[in-house]
């Protein structure tokens, strides 16, 4: 029988529950909270311990971890920034189609993110930029961006023709969001979008759009890779230098808020 | 209750698809008397123009001013060539016709404002063809109106085209010539295929960009877009690389009271999607939000031995052209503009033109707005 890895989720929030109840149904892995030799955690503080005590970290919400903290923990080569974004299923299936060659070369990447948060939509926008880089295999060339009270809209170019257009917006009535990914490609288009997942409820006050939920299936995947990362040695610190590029870009889109102007991209762009 | 006039129409060059033509003539207050074009047009135009007046059994004329004369038009309907439009729809309005103009206005801003010139002259009506009326489009103008989504803080509109243009890039041989565009536009007429048709070639941008444009007029009560930001590529058709026009764009768009926008342009191919395109509309408000699909309400047939070409989903209760020709004889009697007038054309040609200008600079770009009579 393979080795099954001793996992301890130390998670702040409401997101415990859901990752305690995923990573429970990993063959890879044995939810425990002593004796563990890896950990998920949302606290810069708690990665930084565990990765100085050799054990791995899949670290949630690494964009909002300061520099100094994501130096630490990159430099550990023990600790991976969750890009959660990535993991939805259905953000999957498109990332899969675009890999296998259905869709050919990337023309246009669209986003929209609407949610009713009380965070900031520039911080929001940081996990849409990082999709935009990862389906382009790059960082864009030109960075165009517009900025409204909760608000937020990026406008990327790449090399070779490549587009995308990402709106997040923070002011949807409570308990609302919607997420809209599509991707347009030379040979074939992906449309993974809410408005095609919505069920009825007749109720009362007329009809009601229900979303079919992805659940936590894009958890599920997320601590998965983890194991399977720990398992074959993967190289975590690669990670972090995509963090470090997706903030690059959503600096030059806070740059182009603030100058009104088009910002040129970084090094690979 | 007074009989309404009936209006007497006249179709000025039919080069393009004949629904224009076709609307209007179903139309109780209009007739369709003749066919007209200018003589000096090679043999394809006047082919055309005589199919359509051969189905209607009317006459053809090789000359504009005779058939003024001697038909007594009311209107004249204006689907030739895209960098005639302006020119026809000037000796048109000239001649005291109220005129339906397909789309594009133009691919000429200074024709646009020469045309808009005489028609604020001249008094008569104008209609920019578009697709306003669609039941999904007054579904949004709606809940918009009513203020269901408050006030607007941000628009948005997805426009695919799930239609092929000739050979996909790349495809052809290192010594095959270049392609000619307005001869691609000619031969793919039979299959509908044909986009843009007119000597000089067009991107999808000045193509299909009134469409989701003259959404955000609607939507936005007519307000102005001052800058935009546009990409714009070749990505999947030869002729369109070969030709220097793109068939794929993005324009971020900054209009006025601070509202905020952008459109995604695509002629996508037919393998991207299952019917005629990916068309939707998100909006953004202070008390919501809509997200409308233009193609509905729609219904899905699926039967065995289906060919390929065939929509699987096919719209229903689309009354778009009867609403836009009831929109322009409703602007005849009453003076009122009409969904989508000349004016309204003219500063969405000219927002087309700054994002093709922006998508070649790089740069944000101003758009050259006409707000008011001048």
């Amino acid at each position: 029988m393979s080795r099954r890895i001793r996992l301890a989720i130390d998670v702040s929030d409401q997101r415990a529950p859901a990752l305690t109840a995923m990573a429970a149904r990993s063959r890879s892995l044995q939810v425990c909270e002593q004796a563990f030799t890896a950990l998920v955690t949302d606290q810069a503080g708690v990665a930084i311990e565990a990765v100085a005590d050799n054990k791995h970290v899949l670290v949630l919400d690494p964009f909002a971890i300061p520099r100094m903290e994501r130096d630490q923990l990159e430099s550990s080569g023990r600790a991976l920034p969750a890009l959660t974004a990535r993991f939805q299923p259905s953000t999957q299936q498109v990332k899969q189609a675009l890999d296998g060659g259905k869709l050919g070369e990337q023309g246009l990447l669209r986003i929209h993110c609407w949610q009713s948060s009380l965070m900031a939509p520039s911080d929001s926008l940081q996990c849409q930029l990082d999709l935009a880089v990862w389906f382009f295999g790059q960082r864009p060339s030109e960075v165009y961006g517009c900025q409204r009270p909760g608000y937020v809209q990026a406008h990327l170019g790449f090399r070779g023709g490549g587009m995308a257009l990402i709106d997040v917006d923070t002011r949807m009535p409570d308990a609302n969001s919607y997420h809209s990914l599509s991707l347009i490609g030379s040979r074939g288009a992906a449309y993974a979008d809410d408005d095609r997942n919505m069920n009825l409820l007749f109720a009362d006050d007329g009809p009601l759009a229900l979303r079919a939920s992805q659940r936590n299936v894009g958890f599920a995947n997320m601590i998965d890779a983890f194991a399977k990362g720990i398992i074959a040695g993967q190289e975590f610190a690669t990670g972090w230098q995509q963090i470090e590029s997706v903030l690059e870009v959503a600096d030059q889109v806070h740059a182009a808020v603030a100058s009104g102007r088009v910002i040129a991209g970084g090094r690979d762009g | 209750m007074a009989e309404q006039k009936r209006f007497r129409a006249l179709v000025l060059s039919v080069v393009k698809h004949a629904y224009i033509a076709d609307a209007v003539a179903s139309h109780p207050r209009f007739d369709l008397v003749a066919v007209a074009d200018q003589a000096d047009q090679p043999d394809w135009v006047h082919e055309r123009n005589l199919q359509l007046a051969n189905r209607y059994e009317i006459p053809c004329l090789k000359d504009f001013q005779q058939a003024v004369v001697q038909y007594h038009p009311d209107v004249a309907i204006i689907s030739s060539q895209a960098e005639r439009h302006c020119d026809l729809a000037i000796r048109a309005a000239e001649s005291g016709l109220h005129i339906i103009v397909d789309k594009p206005l133009s691919t000429r801003l200074a024709e646009c404002d020469r045309l808009v010139d005489t028609i604020e002259r001249s008094g008569v009506r104008s209609l920019v063809w578009n697709r306003n009326f669609l039941p999904a489009l007054l579904q949004a103008r709606q809940a918009v109106d009513n203020g269901a989504v408050g006030d607007l803080r941000a628009i948005h509109c997805d426009f695919y085209f799930s239609k092929d243009a000739g050979p996909a890039k790349g495809s052809r041989g290192p010594d095959d010539p270049p392609i000619d565009w307005l001869q691609r536009q000619i031969e793919a007429h039979a299959d509908g295929s044909d986009g843009g048709v007119g000597i000089a070639p067009m991107g999808e941008l000045q193509v299909e960009g009134i469409y989701p444009l003259a959404f955000f007029h609607m939507l936005s009560g007519g307000r102005n877009v001052q800058n935009v930001f546009a990409r714009t590529t070749a990505h999947f058709h030869q002729a369109h690389v070969d030709n220097g026009v793109d068939d794929l764009a993005t324009v971020s768009l900054e209009m006025q009271d601070g509202l905020v926008g952008s459109i995604c342009v695509g002629r996508i191919g037919a393998a991207s999607h299952p019917d005629i395109g990916e068309i939707k509309l998100h909006v953004l408000g202070t008390k919501g939000a809509l997200v409308i699909s233009e193609a509905r309400p729609e219904v899905s047939i699926y039967y065995r031995g289906q060919p390929a070409t065939e929509f699987r989903s096919i719209r229903v209760a689309d009354e778009n052209n009867d609403l836009l020709v009831e929109d322009f004889a409703n602007a005849i009697d009453t003076g009122m503009p009409t969904i989508l007038d000349a004016r309204a054309g003219r500063n969405i040609c000219a927002i087309v033109e700054a994002s093709i200008r922006s998508g070649n600079s790089g740069q944000l770009e101003k758009v050259s707005v006409r707000s008011a009579r001048r």
